[in-house]
């Protein structure tokens, strides 16, 4: 439950502050929001698998994202940023549809 | 060998693996592996996250509008282009039109000046800058129905030309196509997938008006030599070739026309320094 509270105070407080996105953050917010996806999924399906653990769902997305935007900054430095975020959304994409995959394969056993 | 390995790892591990060891370390410790470790932390990382996603989500609605507004901004340029084209257009009309009655005022007032304004009409005829009128035929040419797919199988600018070509050869004073004058300057040209004439678009269905004599205009197109390229074509392709005598067909002058001999009495600076072409 209090997750779900999580949930609901975050997007309350997206919608209300409507903060502006700085210039410079504006490359890697997409790259935050497909890291937190991976995440999430990775939690739900350590979750089914009865091995969630708290502390390894907040670093796992800490770094994911750090280590994403710390691609596309070096990437953008030497001119390939474009398409390393596209390796970076490629490969959290992949990771994405399998968890999901595994999610459903617990859910409806099929 | 690295790389399909990375895939495969990619593709088969796909549960974390810091989940597994963060569960055999408390089932060292002698927990129970499968306890549910959820509390305020997870919340707050929900929060953050879903603080994000709608972030990014207003974000990107807010950039939405500035491409549409950039869009309808050139838009309204090309508009006000074209209306300023048009009104130009009327100028050089009326400009015309001008230098159509003083020539001729002048030519009135002297013997020579006479003969030569009687030749005019003719002239003016072949260089297709008067209008015309007269009887004729209209040759409608239309594509096979269907025939969307590849370019090849479409009326090109080389069908149209000899369609203009086999009404010359039968002695036409006029043509036009879709309502676009043929003069001697002027251009039918592919350009991409549309054809253009005198540099603007025409699309199907092709409307060729030719004024002439009707009788050897249809023989020209039905069975003379000159034709027998674009019949053939047709034939191939499935254009359909339709002809209708008309009593009375009318076409515009065009205006694609240049100045080749004649020069300004007094020439401005700016033109100087251009060299007639």
């Amino acid at each position: 439950m209090i997750a779900f509270a999580g949930l609901a105070i975050g997007v309350l407080l997206g919608v209300l502050l409507n903060p502006t996105v700085p210039l410079w953050l504006e490359p890697y917010l997409p790259l935050a929001v497909v890291a937190a996806l991976d995440a999430v999924f990775g939690g739900i399906r350590a979750t089914l698998d009865a091995i969630f653990d708290e502390k390894v769902f907040v670093v796992s997305f800490v770094s994911n994202t750090l280590v994403a935007a710390l691609i596309v900054f070096l990437g953008d430095q030497l001119g390939v940023g474009g398409q390393l975020s596209t390796a970076i959304v490629v490969v959290l994409g992949i990771r994405i549809f399998s968890n999901v995959a595994a999610i459903r394969r617990h859910v409806f056993r099929a | 060998m690295l790389s399909t390995s990375l895939l495969l790892e990619l593709t088969t591990i796909t549960v974390d693996p810091a989940y597994v060891e963060a569960a055999a370390r408390r089932a060292l410790r002698g927990q129970d592996p499968t306890t549910l470790h959820r509390g305020k932390w997870a919340a707050v990382m929900l929060a953050v996250i879903s603080f994000l996603a709608v972030v990014a989500f207003r974000h990107t609605r807010a950039a939405a509008p500035d491409a549409a507004r950039l869009r309808s901004g050139l838009l309204d340029r090309v508009a006000l282009l074209t209306t300023q084209t048009d009104a130009e257009d009327q100028r050089l009309a009326l400009l015309r039109e001008q230098v159509g009655v003083d020539r001729d005022r002048l030519l009135a007032s002297s013997g020579a000046g006479g003969e030569l304004a009687q030749r005019l009409p003719v002239l003016e005829l072949a260089a297709a800058t008067a209008p015309a009128a007269g009887a004729g035929v209209t040759v409608r040419i239309l594509e096979a129905p269907g025939s969307n797919a590849a370019v090849g199988a479409r009326v090109q600018d080389r069908d149209l030309q000899r369609a203009v070509n086999i009404a010359w050869s039968a002695g036409a004073e006029a043509v036009a196509i879709n309502g676009q004058r043929i003069g001697p300057l002027t251009a039918i040209r592919q350009a991409g997938e549309s054809i253009m004439v005198d540099y603007r678009p025409v699309s199907a269905p092709y409307d060729i008006a030719v004024i002439g004599d009707p009788a050897a205009l249809e023989l020209a197109y039905t069975v003379s030599e000159a034709s027998s390229g674009l019949r053939a074509i047709a034939r191939s392709l499935e254009f359909s070739i339709t002809l209708t005598r008309v009593e009375r067909l009318q076409v515009d002058g065009t205006d694609a026309t240049r100045a080749i001999l004649s020069r300004p009495l007094h020439p401005t600076a700016s033109e100087k320094q251009v060299p007639a072409p």
